[in-house]
């Protein structure tokens, strides 16, 4: 971090001859006007040919360097920086709650670097500015990662797993912070990880940034913690508005939950499955009653390693069967197919199929459908697949279906045992009941 | 009645920011029409929070809307609304339609267009708009305004989205209409100057005719706002927002200058009495004194039956100014009265109006007793539910203190009789920051020349143009470039063989007659107009009928033109009528045509128009008498 941040070429040039810092007010002269303000520093992937300033109406504006006649420093002035409230107090009555700082929009402020927001935020930054929090639960507060979410891999899962598993032995509930892109991958490692966790873990996003008025972020929150603290149950799970409206908050399974939309605070949706819960008001209310019971956590140990060499393959008309290929002689250990309908691929591919299965590749079906259960045995096509030892999963999701394989090679060792597990229902994701309701509910 | 006031003798100051929607056919942020819409099907409630600005301190004017805590509910209908507006998708590239207007201003009024343009959030928690800020951007920077021999400098010119239609408000849940937010504004503000009120209006009025030379600006009621801010003797500036007709501006600049000059008088006398701003205010509950009398006092009943609260706050040393009255209706005691109904209470009382409203002096005595009154210390007393008082007492305190200072910056609201009405504080530059959804626009030098190159004429020759084109005079080609009417005009001359002047005079002296009797003319629509028009085209009725329809239109007697029509019993005359008519009058009067010859004609016509004036066009009776008289002669 320079005192010029951002700039570079010829803008940078211009203000390295006036000996100028970022903060500085200055007094700018160009082409016809005037402008007094402090020095911002430059968007990173912005042009190098523009200098911002922050006029005293608060406004930026962006002068070019080639108009500059003169620059003249009025004062030193203080480089942007964000200031915490002070953290309120804790009722010792209250139940305890650990909450997690991952990176990602829900914990996020401007950034001068990117123009964009950036993930920014601790944890305690995020405590602060929420303080209804301090009504639900006693609040203890810790950064695990600060990425972007797009950013997250399967160690980063690791991490948060063996963070959790510590936190549960003292902890009535972990509520985790998350980037949404990737928090339904996420959530879905963690119910395999922290499968048999007797405290409630509670992913939570938002879709409108912390720095807005607007944001969802204080809600989801408010109603994610009230869950983790609250609930009776145990196990992970999403906590994300129901709807666009600031008014009920839905909690999904972890493993039953997909981002279904670019934008809307409304964007996760269980699939193939009703959401569990609703948190309105800080009240929960539980819709589903077979959800595993809290229970004590003290000897709990997570199973939190992930294999990354396996991967998920979209199957489209016209795709080339060496991408399976390739992918068997570059050693992965796994890969999920995403079908078309019931689970097909075209027959094309049941060479190079053949070939991942005899290398000791786990080779499993989902369907690019999103909703309904895959059933290799309806069309010849499929029956062709089982019988070359691809895996169906019924009605899981591809992405729970991906993260579920990296699991299971990365903790089970015995082959056969792998595929046992992989077929076997552990967290929710698989279920042999398909919900009449699932899906016109959602539209 | 006020007295009138000299502007230099105060140091007034007036500066005018003149909102104006431009007439695009999409919005600033995204592709939706720009209109209203007349149902708003879809539905949907939100809370907005106060936010960390980028440095880090929270905007004492957005708490404020927060610390009322309200719900919004928001009502949209799809054509008119999106995603965008709803604050589900991240706006989309700025307009550039509206871009271009707002710089084409910039550059007629000769000001500094800036090399990069940055979107700006600026907060709002009203609930005015989804996000909770207002998206905006300064184009330009500096320039002149010339109005008359008046020139003004303009400081910026910012393009700005307009905030979310207002339905309405009840039970702590505003409710606002999508269709409005998002729609392009130029916004232009001029330099503070020391004019008259007449200056300010004849500014605001030069600025509005430069802006319709663009002939992209939207017209009507509501398209165009002006902000006036006024300070005296140099002290703090109080914006007046939302003046939405031209000739009130003066009222409300009058009426400021002598608020403020009220309120300046008042901190001298506070500052003669030596008050200290640390030791103003204490506030105490004093729901049990007071519930221990019998409650005549209706506000008190009500407050106690509904388990309600009611506060004291002691003033020291404010006795005998809460009613202190240095202009005529202007005292402290109403200010902060207008100040609690912000709150949510419906008003207060006062030390210097008790006992009064059937509060006893023993219940005056109980409150000073518990509040500690010294004989120099004033009083207020607060009645509602807990939050609304605890906050409005808080407000009291701080407004107290600010009356030592003498006017507080505070944001006001123009009333319809051109005084202004506390809004709430006057926010700082702290509640900006960068829109970080849309990246910084550079305009080249190629931008700059295409906006030279298609300058629009200016209003002078558009006025010139009208009295060439269609014979108007000077005075009807201005009303005409000054109306709403402007291309509906021109669109009915051309598509008709009715005099101009006629076309002309109807839509700007006669509607505004129509208005000035007290008649709603936002009931006469634009496509009511031009069928009036098109049916005298035809000969269906003569142009005298107008007048009598259009005001049946705006009393909301009749609905349609052809309501109107029936209702006033118009019924055109044919042409076969007409000369069997005139023939029957020339027959009756051949003694007066023998004698008088063709200077029989004048009183002949007012013999006719007695028997078919409002069914017959004047000029086709003149014409065909003529020929029917020089017929008879022959």
């Amino acid at each position: 971090m320079g005192e010029l941040t951002g700039y570079r070429g010829a803008s940078l040039k211009t203000l390295s001859q006036y000996g100028l810092s970022v903060g500085d007010i200055i007094l700018v002269k160009a082409k016809g006007a005037e402008f007094k303000g402090s020095l911002l520093p430059r968007y990173e992937h912005a042009d190098d040919k523009h200098i911002v300033l922050k006029l005293d109406n608060g406004y930026n504006v962006g002068i070019e360097v080639s108009n500059v006649e003169s620059i003249k420093k009025l004062a030193e002035g203080q480089k942007p920086s964000f200031i915490s409230p002070p953290l309120p107090k804790l009722d010792p009555s209250l139940p305890r709650v650990s909450i997690l700082g991952t990176g990602g929009t829900i914990a996020s402020r401007i950034d001068y670097k990117t123009g964009a927001v950036h993930p920014a935020f601790s944890a305690e930054e995020l405590y602060a500015v929420i303080p209804e929090l301090a009504r639900c639960a006693q609040i203890e507060t810790e950064a695990v990662s600060n990425i972007y979410s797009e950013n997250m891999t399967p160690s980063h899962w690791t991490k948060i797993a063996e963070a959790c598993a510590k936190k549960a032995q003292s902890k009535d509930g972990i509520v985790i912070g998350h980037g949404t892109d990737t928090m339904a991958y996420a959530s879905a490692a963690l119910s395999f990880a922290l499968h048999g966790i007797g405290i409630p873990v509670v992913l939570v996003g938002s879709q409108r940034s912390t720095d807005r008025p607007s944001s969802d972020a204080a809600l989801n929150m408010i109603s994610a913690a009230t869950f983790a603290a609250r609930a009776p149950v145990s196990g992970v799970y999403v906590a994300m508005h129901a709807a666009t409206d600031d008014a009920s908050i839905a909690i999904h399974l972890g493993t039953k939950v997909r981002k279904n939309h670019t934008s809307r605070r409304d964007a996760f949706e269980s699939v193939n499955a009703s959401s569990v819960a609703y948190v309105e008001d800080e009240k929960i209310v539980i819709k589903v009653h077979d959800l595993p019971k809290r229970k004590p956590s003290s000897n709990f140990e997570a199973k939190s390693k992930f294999e990354e060499k396996v991967a998920l393959i979209k199957f489209y008309p016209g795709f080339d069967p060496i991408i399976i290929e390739n992918l068997v002689q570059r050693g992965f250990r796994g890969i999920v197919l995403e079908g078309t309908g019931l689970g097909h691929v075209h027959t094309i591919c049941n060479n190079a199929i053949k070939r991942a299965v005899k290398d000791g590749l786990l080779v499993a079906m989902t369907s690019q459908c999103i909703w309904g259960r895959v059933r290799l045995t309806v069309y010849s096509t499929g029956r062709a697949l089982l019988n070359l030892g691809v895996i169906p999963l019924e009605d899981i999701l591809s992405e729970t279906a991906l993260v579920k394989m990296m699991w299971v090679l990365g903790n089970f060792p015995n082959t056969e045992e792998q595929k046992v597990i992989l077929q076997k229902n552990i967290a929710n994701e698989i279920s042999m009941h398909s919900p009449i309701r699932g899906y016109d509910s959602v539209y | 009645m006020i007295v009138s006031i000299d502007p230099a003798r105060i140091n007034l100051k007036v500066g005018l920011e003149i909102h104006q929607q431009i007439a695009s056919r999409a919005k600033l942020f995204c592709s939706c029409a720009n209109f209203e819409s007349k149902e708003l099907p879809a539905e949907f409630v939100r809370k907005l929070r106060p936010t960390q600005s980028e440095l880090g301190q929270i905007d004492a004017a957005a708490l404020f809307e927060f610390q009322k805590s309200r719900t919004i509910r928001y009502r949209a209908n799809d054509e008119s609304a999106c995603l965008v507006e709803t604050d589900e998708e991240p706006p989309h590239n700025v307009s550039s339609d509206a871009l271009e207007v707002a710089l084409t201003i910039s550059t007629l009024l000769k000001s500094r267009i800036l090399d990069e343009i940055h979107v700006m959030r600026k907060i709002v928690i009203d609930g005015s708009n989804t996000t909770g800020f207002q998206r905006t951007m300064i184009v330009s920077v500096g320039g002149e305004l010339s109005a008359g021999a008046l020139k003004v400098g303009v400081q910026t010119i910012s393009l700005e989205e307009d905030a979310a239609r207002l339905l309405g408000e009840s039970d702590g849940t505003r409710e606002y209409a999508l269709d409005r937010l998002c729609v392009p504004l130029v916004e232009v503000a001029l330099a503070p100057i020391s004019g008259s009120p007449k200056d300010m209006q004849d500014v605001a009025l030069a600025l509005g005719r430069l802006m319709r030379s663009t002939k992209k600006v939207a017209r009507g009621l509501g398209t165009i706002r002006q902000d006036v801010n006024v300070s005296v003797m140099g002290g703090k500036v109080v914006e007046v927002k939302g003046v939405q007709k031209l000739d009130l501006i003066g009222k409300i600049v009058e009426f400021e200058a002598q608020r403020q000059m009220a309120l300046v008088k008042i901190s001298e006398e506070l500052h003669k009495r030596e008050i200290k701003e640390e030791d103003i205010g204490q506030q105490k509950d004093l729901t049990e004194t007071i519930s221990k009398f019998s409650q005549k006092n209706q506000v008190f009943r009500k407050v106690i039956d509904t388990k309600g609260y009611i506060y004291g706050v002691r003033l020291n040393g404010f006795g005998g100014l809460l009613g202190y009255e240095p202009q005529e209706g202007i005292r402290l005691g109403k200010e902060l009265a207008d100040l609690v109904r912000f709150y949510g209470l419906g008003g207060l009382f006062h030390s210097d109006e008790l006992p009064a409203y059937e509060i006893t002096e023993a219940e005056v005595n109980a409150v000073k007793e518990s509040l500690q009154i010294q004989s120099n210390d004033a009083f207020v007393l607060l009645a509602g539910p807990i939050y609304q008082v605890s906050l409005s007492a808080g407000a009291v305190i701080q407004r107290a203190k600010d009356a030592l200072k003498g006017v507080p910056s505070e944001t006001r609201g123009p009333t319809p009789d051109g005084n202004t009405r506390f809004i709430r504080p006057r926010p700082g530059s702290a509640r900006m920051y960068p829109e970080t959804d849309i990246p910084p626009i550079v305009i080249t030098k190629e931008i700059l020349a295409e906006i030279q190159e298609s300058l629009p004429t200016s209003w002078e020759s558009q006025i010139e143009y009208y009295t060439k084109k269609y014979q108007l005079s000077e005075k009807l080609a201005m009303q005409v470039y000054d109306s709403d009417f402007a291309e509906l005009f021109e669109d009915i001359a051309v598509t008709t063989t009715i005099p101009p002047s006629f076309i002309a005079a109807t839509l700007t002296e006669t509607i505004v007659g129509i208005a000035r009797a007290g008649f709603d003319t936002t009931k006469i629509s634009n496509v009511h107009i031009k069928e009036i028009f098109l049916r005298v085209e035809k000969g269906e009725f003569a142009k005298e009928s107008v007048q009598p329809i259009l005001e049946s239109l705006a009393k909301g007697e009749a609905p349609s033109v052809s309501d109107a029509v029936s209702k006033l019993s118009i019924k055109g005359i044919s042409n076969d009528e007409l000369i069997k008519i005139i023939s029957t009058i020339l027959a009756e009067n051949s003694a007066l045509i023998k004698l008088k010859g063709e200077d029989a004609f004048s009183a002949l016509m007012g013999t006719v128009m007695a028997q078919v004036r409002g069914r017959a066009d004047g000029h086709l009776v003149s014409k065909t008498l003529r020929n029917k008289l020089k017929e008879a002669l022959r």
